[in-house]
C-alpha cells in the first residue's frame, strides 16, 4: 500500500513537472543590464528589416556598444546607450520606452525647416473661423478652394464625418489637404480617405513581412489595393497635398498612395518615410521596444523608408512669421486656382 | 392441425411479448458536471514577445456524457465547453502584462469496458476539438494580439474507478485529450495581421502534428456522491504548444477545479419503468 501511494504521489509530481518540458525556462535569467543589453541587441538582430536597404552593420554596432555595458551601469545611463545604439538604425520607427523615458531618433527633421506653423494658417487663411470634426479642421477658402487639416492618422473619421465635409466642398475649384506635421496613425484611415478620390480600385502597394531571423529573410511583397468608397460621396476636382519632413509613417503612406492619382499634386517638402510597420517587444526588464518590422513598399514597388519627393518643392520662408504668409500653402492655392495640378 | 395451429399462435403470442420487451427503450440520462476552475498559467509566445509569462488563470466548463445505444450501449459520447481568462506578467521581472482567453470545444466518442478489478472502468475512443485562444500583450505597437485558432482529431480515454470511503460513494477519474492531426492558424514570423486582413492568407493556416504542435489535456477528478448530484473536486492540466514559422507558442495551465456533477437535466424517474443506462456512474435518485 505504501509503495503504491508513493507512486500514486510520484506520477502527480511528473505530471506537474510536464511544464519543464514544455514551456521553455527562462527563470535563469537575471534582470541586468547586459541581458536586458543583449535581449535589446538579439530583438533587433532577428525582427528589425531595413538593416539591407540601409546597410547598418548590426554586429559592429554591438561590437562598439557592448562593452560600454555592465551591470553597475544606472538605469537612465543606460537607457541612454540603448537608445544611442538604436539611433544608428536611423529610423523614427526605433525607440524605448520604459517608466521613466521613452527614446527618439529624431534626425529625419531635424535638420530640416519645420515649414509649418498652425497660427499663421489659422490667422491669416481661416481668420480663427473653422469647422473641426473627427480630428479634421476644415474651411472653404476665400478663394473658392477647400482646405483640410489632418494632425494625425490615429483620429478616426467616420465615412458620414467625411461626406459632410466633402459635401461641404462640392462646389469649389479644388481641395487642399494639409498633412504637414502629421505623425501617422492607423493605416486603416489612410484608405478610408483615399478611397474618396478614385473612381476604380486602384493598387495602393506593397508590403512585407520577415519571414525568419535572418536580415535578407523577407517575404515576397504582397500587392493590395484600395476600392473606391460606394455609396459615399467620391471627390474628382483637382487635389493638393501638403506635406513637410514631419509628414510621417501613416501620412508617408497616405501621401505615397495619393502621389499615384492623376489628379493630385504633392507640394511641399521631402516627407519624413517611415514605411516600416513597427512592432513591439518586450525587454526582460519590462521596457518595450519599437521597430520596423515590415516595409510597405509604393505602387511602383519602391521603398519609402526614407521619405516621399513631393511634385513641387516648396519651403515657406525664413521670416514667415512675420510675413504671415506659408508659401506652402500660398501654392497649393495659386495651384488649384491656375489649375496648373500636375497631370500625370 | 389443430395443434399446429395454437402451437404457431403460441409461437408468434411469444414473439410479440419479446418483441415488446425489446422495445423498452433504456433511459439514458445525460451526465452533466459544471466546474470552476482556478489556478496558474505559464506561457511564451515569441510573435509577442520572446520571454515567458507567467500569471492566474480561472475557467469555467460544462461537461455532458451520454450512454449511446451503439454496441448494446458499450459506447458513450462526451461533450466539453470552456472558457479561460488569465493575466500574465513577464516571469524575469514581474513586468508588462499580457491576457489570455479563450473558448473550447469537444465532442468525444469512447468505448468503456469493465476490467477485472471491481469498479474500475476504462473509456478509450476519439475526439474533434476546435480551440480559438486569443492572447493580448500590452506593449502595443502592431503585433499585441496572437490569435490561436484550430481544429483537431485526437484520442481520448479515461480511467474511472468508483469507491467508498467509509458511507461516502466516490468516483475518481483521470481523462487525458492527446490531438493528433488537425488545423491551426498561426501568421508568419514577424507577419503584421494587418497584412492577413489586407488578404495574405499565404502560410497562415497549417496542418498540426505532432511535428509542429503537441497539446495534452489532463484531468483528474474525485466526484463525491452527494445523494442525487455529486461534488466534484480536481485538478486539470492543459499543454498547448505550436512551433511554426520560426515562432513558439507553448502554454501551461494548471488549474485546481472544484464543480457539481449529476443529471443537472432533470428525468422523471418515478413514472417510468424502464431501464436506466448512466455515460459514468450510478446516483441515487
Amino acid at each position: 500500500m505504501k509503495i503504491k501511494s508513493v507512486l500514486y504521489i510520484l506520477s502527480a509530481l511528473l505530471l506537474v513537472q510536464l511544464q519543464a518540458c514544455f514551456v521553455d525556462d527562462d527563470s535563469h535569467v537575471q534582470d541586468t543590464a547586459k541581458t536586458n543589453f543583449n535581449a535589446l541587441w538579439h530583438i533587433v538582430d532577428e525582427h528589425y528589416c531595413f538593416f539591407e536597404y540601409k546597410g547598418v552593420d548590426w554586429d559592429s554596432v554591438y561590437n562598439y556598444y557592448a562593452p560600454r555595458v555592465n551591470d553597475d551601469i544606472s538605469d537612465q545611463d543606460f537607457f541612454n546607450l540603448c537608445g544611442e545604439m538604436l539611433a544608428s538604425l536611423q529610423d523614427g520607427h526605433v525607440n524605448l520606452a520604459s517608466a521613466f523615458a521613452s527614446s527618439y531618433y529624431w534626425k529625419w527633421f531635424q535638420d530640416y525647416p519645420v515649414n509649418y506653423d498652425e497660427r499663421i494658417v489659422h490667422e491669416n487663411y481661416l481668420n480663427f473661423d473653422f469647422y473641426q470634426a473627427g480630428g479634421i479642421t476644415y474651411k472653404k477658402l476665400r478663394e473658392n478652394i477647400g482646405y483640410i487639416y489632418y494632425d494625425s492618422f490615429s483620429s478616426s473619421i467616420s465615412p458620414t464625418t467625411l461626406d459632410y465635409i466633402l459635401a461641404h466642398f462640392i462646389t469649389c475649384d479644388g481641395l487642399i489637404i494639409d498633412v504637414r506635421n502629421n505623425g501617422g496613425g492607423s493605416l486603416s484611415n489612410v484608405e478610408v480617405i483615399a478611397s474618396r478620390f478614385i473612381d476604380a480600385p486602384i493598387l495602393a502597394g506593397y508590403i512585407q513581412h520577415k519571414t525568419a531571423p535572418a536580415h535578407d529573410a523577407l517575404s515576397e511583397p504582397y500587392a493590395y489595393y484600395y476600392r473606391p468608397a460606394e455609396g459615399h460621396i467620391l471627390y474628382g476636382k483637382p487635389v493638393v497635398v501638403l506635406t513637410n519632413r514631419h509628414t510621417f509613417s501613416a501620412a508617408n503612406n497616405f501621401v505615397q498612395v495619393m502621389k499615384s492619382l492623376p489628379q493630385v499634386t504633392i507640394i511641399g517638402d521631402r516627407t519624413g518615410g517611415g514605411s516600416g510597420l513597427p512592432f513591439t517587444y518586450n525587454l526582460p526588464n519590462g521596457w518595450n521596444l519599437r521597430l520596423s518590422a515590415s516595409p510597405i513598399l509604393d505602387a511602383d514597388g519602391n521603398d519609402t523608408e526614407w521619405g516621399i519627393d513631393p511634385h513641387i518643392k516648396v519651403d515657406m520662408a525664413p521670416n514667415a512669421y512675420q510675413t504671415g504668409r506659408d508659401a506652402i500653402l500660398d501654392c497649393a492655392i495659386e495651384c488649384i486656382a491656375q489649375q496648373q495640378y500636375i497631370m500625370k | 392441425m389443430k395443434r399446429f395451429l395454437y402451437t404457431a399462435l403460441l409461437c408468434v403470442t411469444a414473439l410479440y411479448a419479446v418483441a415488446q420487451q425489446d422495445s423498452i427503450k433504456p433511459l439514458c440520462p445525460v451526465f452533466t458536471a459544471v466546474e470552476f476552475e482556478a489556478g496558474g498559467v505559464r506561457l511564451i509566445d515569441t510573435y509577442l514577445s520572446p520571454w515567458s509569462y507567467k500569471g492566474w488563470d480561472i475557467a469555467l466548463d460544462v461537461e455532458l456524457m451520454k450512454a449511446m445505444k451503439l454496441d448494446n450501449y458499450s459506447w458513450v459520447w462526451q461533450q466539453r465547453i470552456g472558457l479561460n481568462y488569465g493575466q500574465t506578467r513577464l516571469s524575469i521581472s514581474g513586468a508588462g502584462l499580457t491576457r489570455e482567453g479563450g473558448l473550447d470545444y469537444s465532442f468525444a466518442m469512447m468505448r468503456r469496458s469493465n476490467t477485472p478489478i471491481d469498479g474500475l472502468q476504462l473509456y478509450y475512443g476519439g475526439d474533434v476539438s476546435l480551440r480559438a485562444q486569443g492572447l493580448y500583450n500590452y506593449h502595443g505597437g502592431n503585433n499585441p494580439t496572437s490569435v490561436k485558432a484550430d481544429i483537431s482529431l485526437g484520442l481520448t480515454g479515461m480511467v474511472v474507478y468508483n469507491f467508498s470511503l467509509g458511507k461516502l460513494p466516490l468516483t475518481a477519474r483521470y481523462q487525458m485529450n492527446l490531438p493528433l492531426v488537425g488545423v491551426f492558424a498561426q501568421p508568419q514570423y514577424a507577419e503584421s495581421y494587418y497584412e492577413v486582413w489586407l488578404g495574405n492568407y499565404r502560410d497562415f493556416l497549417h496542418c498540426g502534428t505532432w511535428a509542429n504542435r503537441f497539446d495534452m489535456g489532463n484531468r483528474i477528478t474525485i466526484d463525491m456522491h452527494m445523494g442525487s448530484w455529486a461534488l466534484r473536486v480536481g485538478y486539470h492540466n492543459r499543454i498547448d504548444t505550436t512551433y511554426e514559422n520560426n515562432n513558439r507558442y507553448q502554454l501551461v495551465m494548471h488549474n485546481f477545479v472544484v464543480g457539481f456533477a449529476g443529471d443537472l437535466a432533470g428525468v422523471d424517474y418515478k413514472h417510468n419503468n424502464r431501464p436506466v443506462i448512466r455515460a459514468l456512474y450510478n446516483i441515487s435518485q
